[in-house]
């Protein structure tokens, strides 16, 4: 995760478009109920 | 393991972020992940030519996904009520539908296909016939394999060693892309939500010796001992598990014979089952103040004893001799201790 993570953040910003059913789930392994996250990723150098 | 990471993140991972960016578009990161974390799972037991390529076959990735996803209901019949399955015999499809079982089947068989090449991969060649080389060995496959060779309850005929070989892979690779998948999903919403934090984060980022740029014509990567001294990306990442333990729920446990007592408790009986969550460990409020708060900086700004009993308590890869085998693998994807007790 440290490589992915780490490739990600050291070039693009992450911001939030829906994040609805993010909410974990009750079973064995628990991703988010609603099984989406939607994000918009962009540059850090695009004039921030 | 290097050329394995540097094909998943620059010529599959990466690129996908950057198309978004020129098409303005935003992207669901739930499947990307998954598909990133089941790519790195099987290149590592497979062998990178064998594996999944589920960041880039968009088809396969929609297919396998939504089997997983979908069944996911009913694993609690086979994990918890065996015996009542059995039970209901042909009845079974009233809890159970017949299309679950379906969907186990093409996992498998998808799953059995990897391992067939990795499996021709691997053997040596008499006739001097062109031996197919995976591009990175199929680690995970030969190292089991030879454990298996050499085990003292090593399986009687090479029909059952394949067989137990592939269940145990097919074992390590659902648990494996499933959690880490979670994890960065969790990871990615938290940070979206604290610009501040992302700068914070990519300072440190920065400082890594070569930082991990993109695009790239070097694509080279910071040794991963580098990447593990990172303190800020640590702790974002052990608030994520601490909130949101991809394996949340209870793990079951039934006493001894001998009356054992657990967190003090007078001493009970056999034959009780009895169960740790993560979840709840996770929310010890006397140990991790304000805990449904997502907060990284508790395991920065405390003091020593207090970080200890902090990691005493985080419990999202267990503890003792089942304790997650792939917990350095998932954090790091380099570190891989793979120890075989059989």
């Amino acid at each position: 995760m440290k490589l992915l993570l780490a490739a990600i953040y050291t070039n693009y910003t992450t911001s939030v478009v829906d994040d609805r059913g993010i909410e974990q789930m009750d079973s064995y392994t628990a991703g988010p109920r609603g099984n989406r996250l939607i994000l918009k990723f962009e540059r850090w150098d695009a004039g921030k | 393991m290097r050329e394995l990471s540097q094909e998943i993140l620059f010529t599959r991972f990466l690129p996908l972020i950057e198309a978004s960016i020129v098409e303005n578009s935003s992207v669901d990161v739930v499947p990307l992940n998954y598909s990133a974390t089941m790519d790195v799972m099987t290149a590592y037991i497979f062998g990178l030519s064998n594996g999944s390529n589920f960041l880039q076959d968009i088809d396969l990735r929609r297919h396998f996904l939504r089997l997983y996803h979908n069944k996911k209901t009913y694993n609690f019949w086979h994990a918890e009520m065996r015996s009542l399955l059995s039970l209901l015999g042909k009845l079974k499809p009233v809890l159970v539908p017949r299309w679950v079982d379906a969907a186990n089947l093409m996992i498998e068989s998808w799953w059995l296909q990897m391992f067939h090449a990795a499996s021709s991969s691997s053997t040596t060649s008499t006739t001097g016939t062109e031996k197919l080389q995976p591009r990175t060995q199929p680690i995970v496959y030969n190292s089991l394999s030879q454990a298996l060779l050499r085990s003292s309850s090593k399986p009687d005929s090479h029909t059952d060693h394949q067989a137990l070989l592939a269940s145990e892979l097919l074992d390590q690779g659902a648990a494996g892309h499933e959690t880490s998948g979670i994890t960065l999903t969790y990871y990615l919403h938290q940070l979206s939500q604290h610009p501040t934090l992302q700068s914070a984060l990519r300072s440190e980022l920065l400082t890594l010796s070569p930082p991990i740029v993109y695009p790239t014509t070097t694509r080279s990567l910071p040794h991963p001992r580098a990447l593990d001294a990172l303190s800020l990306l640590h702790a974002t990442i052990l608030e994520t598990l601490r909130l949101y333990p991809p394996i949340p729920g209870p793990q079951p446990r039934v006493t001894p014979s001998t009356p054992t007592s657990l967190a003090n408790s007078p001493p009970l009986p056999a034959g009780v089952r009895v169960s740790a969550n993560p979840y709840s460990l996770h929310r010890n409020p006397d140990v991790f103040p304000d805990p449904e708060e997502w907060r990284p900086q508790r395991w920065l700004e405390t003091s020593k004893e207090s970080k200890e009993e902090m990691l005493r308590w985080f419990w999202a890869f267990g503890s003792g001799g089942r304790m997650c085998i792939g917990r350095n693998f998932a954090i790091q994807r380099e570190h891989f201790l793979f120890v075989l007790h059989f």
